[in-house]
């Protein structure tokens, strides 16, 4: 009798273990998946900036160091390996669009180009797009930081090599950069 | 933690088996009525023809467990029926259409959807546009796609960051899956009035309606000099009609009665349908987008600005974000108003959001004079200067000019039928005395477009309001400041009158009212019509 009782006890643990050990899966791959969001949205960012720089050179030559210290911030954040490293490259970027953006305040002619004005509007959306994955990213972060954490759960998660992930964090002014404005 | 999804589904499946159960209980009580009629149709006709007292007879529950049984099976056809292309239908009904990416501001909108897509991380959700002029939004939603959709009125008028907000709201209610919900609950409605109304039309092509057909007795027996009061009138038609067709009666009593359920029904359902997800959805928009002053700045132009023609609205006022039907319950709360209107009072649910960005009200009309400004090339091919109204215009200040109730911007005389009215510039509405508008009836110069006509006749096909209601909706959301300066209180909405239900803004002491645009017209049309 006891020992089935025993065994009972020993197979709902089990169940248990099971589990929090799929639901702490299930966390990790959603994390993974928004930190694929973000990288896509980056992408798209990098993507972006030649045609960008491309239509600003034939109206602010006089600007070229502005728009060359973007191509180099741009090709930085290509190259770059590792989260740490990676969001410096990306905030030095951001900056730099910044200053080019304040830049083409001077150039009306440059503001009222169509093919300006819908780069604009693109690149506005991909730096929400950024900055709202980043947000998700960050929150499922947290989420299952604070799961493998927790009693019990931590007691599973170390064995099985459940590690914190880092949060992506990004300058706060960013969105606030390229706002367009109509 | 974002968003529990198991606890949403839970919550999803439980409404949605709600609406399934009252449905199945709608057919059963259909049935059993029949059933009822069927059973009792000798005695009946016994007592109606010879006077013979009625006898009931009972059913016994084999009957009733039968009657469950193919209320059920009629409830499941219905149901895949209905939950078949949902949305595709619904969208039809909305009259929406595709975005137009070679438009600037649309783009924009299709842009602003995948933005929101991003922050709820990676739901599908696609854009529509409704063509019409005035400002709100909608979300529907079924198993296999969901779709959000602004009017244009909406796309022109509110900014970028107050589009994201309203987006960010509907998104909230798809991922919460009351979308889905509120969706197929309209649908079911509305199939059931279909059906109904089907039947109802053939019926009448084939009987004449007891009422006109009381009416010509009587107007027959006075012609002959005859008295005659309304119940013998009424008996002798409902003699005359037992004799040659008493199944026809038993089935316009259940038709009739049916319909009256499927009325009640809806008014049900609206308890159904909370208006705590609204605020719930304002809730999660603000979590998606962390901008509630957008969002309350947004609700509050779309609150304003929705008093425009909005046909396509009439059927589905659950799935908008502000209700586009005006109601007196709106702004009202306590048990009746909560369990009876789909949507909570604005200004409460502005209140809240503007404590979440930790502001007043005072901040709330200093961020909307900021004018929203439209260049020329923004608009689509489709739209015509006169379908388009700038919110709020860059006019000069000038104290002494009248300003308009709905945008302030100022208003121009003009001459209208040789009466002197006040247009504004910027939104087109016409503000003039009241008893000045029998002068522009009386006149005939104008001629109306197809487009005025069509409106007309929407309004006169909804045909006059029941006699109990009163004409008064509320206090209206414009303001009038009048030339003696008295009465700068708010104006009342009210329909023009019992016959068109146009809605109109008036101010009680001077006698002004206030039409938007193209109300006069459609007014002018319905009298002169009528006039011959």
């Amino acid at each position: 009798m006891v020992l089935y009782i025993l065994l009972g006890v020993v197979v709902l643990i089990g169940l248990y273990i099971v589990g929090v050990f799929n639901n702490l899966v299930a966390m990790r791959e959603t994390v993974k998946n928004g930190w694929s969001q973000i990288d896509v949205q980056l992408k798209r960012r990098h993507d972006l900036i030649p045609n960008l720089v491309e239509t600003a050179k034939g109206y602010m030559g006089h600007e070229k160091d502005t728009l060359e210290r973007v191509i180099k911030a741009r090709q930085q954040a290509i190259d770059v390996k590792g989260l740490k490293d990676r969001q410096e490259a990306e905030n030095f970027l951001t900056g730099t669009l910044r200053s080019l953006f304040a830049v083409s305040e001077n150039y009306p002619q440059l503001k009222a180009d169509q093919q300006m004005l819908r780069l604009h509007e693109e690149l506005t959306s991909t730096e929400n797009k950024i900055s709202f994955a980043r947000q998700y990213y960050n929150d499922e972060v947290n989420r299952y930081n604070v799961a493998i954490k927790s009693f019990p759960d931590n007691l599973i998660a170390g064995p099985f090599a459940f590690t914190a992930q880092e949060f992506f964090e990004i300058a706060p002014l960013e969105k606030e950069v390229p706002q367009a404005k109509f | 933690m974002p968003y529990s999804f198991t606890q949403i589904e839970k919550q999803k499946s439980v409404s949605i088996s709600g609406v399934f159960a009252s449905l199945s209980f709608l057919y059963f009580f259909t049935i059993w009525v029949i059933y009822f009629l069927c059973a009792h149709y000798q005695p009946l006709y016994q007592t109606i023809v010879y006077n013979r007292p009625f006898q009931f007879q009972s059913f016994s529950l084999s009957s009733h467990l039968l009657a469950l049984f193919i209320a059920l099976v009629i409830a499941v056809v219905h149901w895949l029926f209905i939950s078949d292309g949902l949305v595709q239908r619904t969208l039809k009904q909305l009259g929406a259409l595709d975005i137009d990416p070679s438009d600037e501001r649309q783009a924009m909108f299709k842009n602003i959807i995948e933005e929101v897509c991003v922050a709820t991380g990676g739901i599908g959700i696609r854009g529509k546009i409704i063509p019409s002029m005035a400002v709100n939004a909608f979300s529907v939603a079924d198993d296999h796609e969901a779709v959000v959709g602004l009017t244009k009125g909406a796309l022109y008028k509110l900014t970028r960051s107050q589009i994201e907000a309203v987006v960010g709201h509907e998104a909230a209610h798809i991922v919460s899956g009351d979308s889905q919900g509120v969706t197929l609950t309209a649908a079911l409605y509305e199939s059931l009035e279909g059906i109904l109304s089907i039947q109802k039309n053939f019926l009448i092509g084939i009987l004449p309606e007891p009422d006109d057909a009381r009416r010509m007795n009587r107007t027959g027996a006075r012609d002959l000099g005859w008295e005659m009061s309304d119940d013998d009138g009424f008996n002798s038609i409902i003699s005359h009609l037992t004799v040659r067709a008493l199944p026809l009666l038993i089935l316009i009593i259940v038709i009739n009665g049916l319909l009256f359920i499927v009325n009640r029904l809806a008014l049900l359902m609206r308890m159904f349908i909370s208006r705590e997800r609204e605020y719930r959805a304002d809730a999660v928009a603000v979590r998606l987008t962390r901008d509630p002053l957008s969002l309350a700045q947004a609700l509050y132009i779309i609150s304003n600005r929705r008093k425009t023609f909005f046909n396509q609205a009439d059927c589905l006022p659950t799935v908008f974000i502000v209700n586009p039907q005006v109601s007196a319950l709106d702004e009202k709360s306590g048990q009746v108003a909560d369990s009876f209107s789909t949507h909570p009072p604005t200004t409460e649910r502005i209140r809240v959001l503007l404590d979440m960005a930790r502001s007043s009200e005072s901040d709330l009309p200093e961020a909307l004079t900021k004018s929203y400004h439209l260049e020329k090339d923004l608009l689509s091919k489709q739209d015509k200067p006169e379908t388009f109204i700038p919110w709020g215009a860059n006019t000069p200040s000038d104290d002494h000019a009248k300003r308009c109730p709905a945008c302030s911007s100022r208003l121009a005389e003009e001459d209208y039928e040789d009466v002197q009215v006040y247009r504004c510039q910027s939104c087109q509405g016409i503000l003039l005395k009241e008893d000045e508008l029998g002068m522009i009836f009386a006149r005939r110069k104008k001629t109306f477009d197809a487009r005025i006509q069509a409106m007309a006749d929407a309004v006169d096909q909804e045909g006059p309001l029941p006699l109990s209601p009163v004409i008064a909706i509320g206090p209206s959301a414009r303001k009038f400041k009048c030339d003696q300066g008295e009465c700068c209180q708010k104006m009342q909405l009210r329909f023009f009158n019992r016959f068109y239900r146009v809605q109109v803004d008036k101010c009680l002491q001077c006698g002004y009212v206030w039409l938007d645009q193209d109300e006069l017209e459609v007014l002018q049309c319905l009298y002169e019509r009528r006039a011959g």
